[in-house]
């Protein structure tokens, strides 16, 4: 164990000069992967932003999209843009970019009513964690989080700083429909659904708060690099905005009926 | 102008090139399903090759205009009926025709692929959604309200100013429509996947020297295919990353899953392959049934592939 921990240490010092990272390849005669590492770690996760925030400060005649992943960036090109030429731009803007650039990074405070028919799977995450409701709650809150990308389906936060003993599989059969701004629990993830769609995961609350705007997502509150806690609220805190939960359970009613 | 869906079809859909520049709020680009034949059925009208068509998908709509207008198809092939009328297989195929105020259009089932283009001069017209007027039916945006046109909904034209701007002539278009088919549209060639080394090089021979079906999960995100199983001999997750239009994703069945134009931005199976650009058209056309093999190609070839066609497409529509 000891030993194992010297040479981690040791090791990226002594072989920093060796590391395969960053790592730029062709993902499609139209796609390239600029890929930082191949773990999750908010040191790389950092890279990634500061190349993202480069590429679109700075845009670069060719490039057509940005997809961030887990310490990864592929970038699109045009239908005429050339692989190689792309790729040499993106090693000489390698070269210039600051790894420990800060983005501007922002905290937000996202209020939860959990459980109920806000969180239907909260006893579920509860039985599978061994805890109490009260203590998954408790957990959930103490946590901060940090946006790493947004990814999978329009405005869907990939979230990193769950605790680690929340972790539940997702439901077996997924749900036709959940509605937005369910939070909810996946494996090792929490995330809070933008859109009403089907879903598998864990919902153990639910929030007013638009972490998304659909229909302008440059005016989304919430960016890569940003932070997040959760705190729990009850109805009466949270007013009318729980009224826009009836509605979306109301349209969900309407559309089970037809 | 204005039309009047009298019958929808199957599924159609308002489409252009697609929306780009929107992956990293996990928008996919959408989209022609066939773009070359979208921009093919834009080109035989003179209109600007980013004009938005009608993208008809197996059965066509029943529609009834309210002026007289100039309309074209291209894509898979498919019956015509003008006012009760059939018109003669192919007809009105690949070139302008008329339609007249009041008459009724019908279009019948695709012939010999999946989805066809209808065009009208100057375009469809709908709200732009960042900036495009492709439908994103997975996502609820764009197009006619984010959804396939229903019957009763009533679709704009836009006025028509650039006349012969950019029509196509009888050269280019052979040139063209030959560069399209000069392989057999159910042979899709393939680069490399990001993970293609998860994969033994039998097991990628297999993806090339056996033949896979297009089951009947095949939309606008993703076709699922049925074959020889590609098992990994690394498993079949991989941390979450980007997915290309295009891309050969294998899950832990072992049986290929093509994203498509309104695949998720990321996701988390191992690729084995891609296919190339030039080769997109043809993905737009399957449909269930449809037997397709592989050819491994380099990343060279896709390239100079790609950009053979984007210098035809130049030649009409200049640089845009």
């Amino acid at each position: 164990m000891h030993f194992d921990l010297v040479i981690s240490l040791a090791l990226p010092a002594l072989f920093s000069f060796m590391s395969p990272f960053p790592l730029i390849r062709p993902a499609s005669d139209r796609m390239i992967r600029v890929q930082f590492g191949d773990r999750i770690s908010e040191e790389l996760q950092r890279k990634v932003w500061a190349l993202m925030a480069f590429l679109k400060r700075n845009s670069i005649s060719g490039v057509e999209n940005l997809q961030p992943g887990y310490s990864t960036l592929m970038v699109s090109i045009s239908n005429t843009a050339r692989l190689q030429e792309i790729i040499e731009q993106i090693e000489n803007i390698l070269n210039l970019l600051n790894d420990n650039e800060l983005i501007s990074s922002r905290h937000h405070r996202i209020p939860v009513i959990y459980g109920g028919k806000y969180g239907q799977d909260l006893l579920r995450v509860a039985v599978h964690c061994g805890v109490s409701e009260e203590e998954v709650i408790e957990r959930h809150q103490n946590q901060l989080y940090t946006l790493y990308f947004i990814g999978f389906s329009p405005g869907f936060p990939y979230l990193a700083g769950m605790d680690d003993r929340l972790s539940t599989p997702r439901l077996e059969t997924p749900r036709t429909w959940i509605p937005a701004g369910s939070v909810g629990i996946a494996g090792p993830q929490t995330g809070v659904y933008p859109m009403s769609t089907s879903g598998g995961w864990n919902l153990i609350g639910w929030t007013p708060f638009s972490l998304f705007d659909l229909k302008n997502p440059l005016a989304s509150v919430i960016k890569v690099g940003d932070t997040i806690t959760f705190y729990a609220v009850t109805e009466r805190e949270l007013g009318d905005k729980i009224e826009l939960f009836k509605a979306v359970q109301k349209a969900i009613q309407n559309g089970e009926q037809k | 102008m204005s039309i009047e869906i009298l019958k929808p079809g199957l599924q159609t859909t308002v489409q252009d090139l697609g929306r780009h520049g929107w992956a990293h709020y996990g928008i996919s680009p959408s989209g022609a399903a066939d773009p070359y034949s979208c921009r093919m059925a834009n080109a035989i009208l003179g209109n600007s090759p980013t004009t938005a068509c009608l993208e008809i998908t197996l059965l066509g709509p029943e529609l009834r205009f309210e002026e007289d207008v100039q309309l074209s198809l291209y894509g898979a092939e498919i019956q015509v009926e003008i006012d009760g009328k059939l018109m003669p297989f192919g007809a009105s195929f690949g070139e302008p025709f008329d339609i007249k105020k009041g008459q009724l259009l019908r279009l019948g089932t695709t012939q010999n692929g999946a989805r066809t283009y209808l065009a009208v001069q100057g375009g469809f017209q709908v709200p732009l959604y960042l900036g495009s007027a492709s439908t994103h039916l997975i996502s609820g945006v764009g197009g006619m309200q984010g959804r396939a046109l229903k019957k009763g909904d009533w679709l704009a034209t836009k006025e028509f100013t650039t006349r012969n701007n950019y029509t196509i002539n009888t050269l280019q278009y052979n040139t063209i429509t030959e560069k399209l088919n000069v392989n057999n549209r159910y042979i899709l060639r393939i680069t490399p996947g990001l993970q293609s080394d998860w994969f033994s090089s039998s097991t990628k021979a297999l993806l090339s020297k056996t033949s896979y079906t297009v089951t009947p999960e095949f939309n606008r995100m993703g076709i699922r295919l049925e074959g020889a199983d590609l098992s990994s001999i690394r498993g079949h997750q991989i941390i979450t990353e980007a997915i290309s239009n295009g891309a050969i994703q294998v899950p832990g069945n072992g049986q290929p899953i093509l994203s498509f134009v309104e695949h998720q931005t990321t996701g988390g199976y191992p690729k084995i392959a891609n296919v190339i650009t030039a080769d997109f058209g043809k993905l737009g056309q399957l449909k269930a049934g449809d037997e397709i093999s592989f050819e491994w190609v380099t990343f060279e070839q896709a390239e100079e592939e790609r950009l053979e066609l984007e210098a035809s497409f130049r030649e009409i529509n200049g640089d845009f």
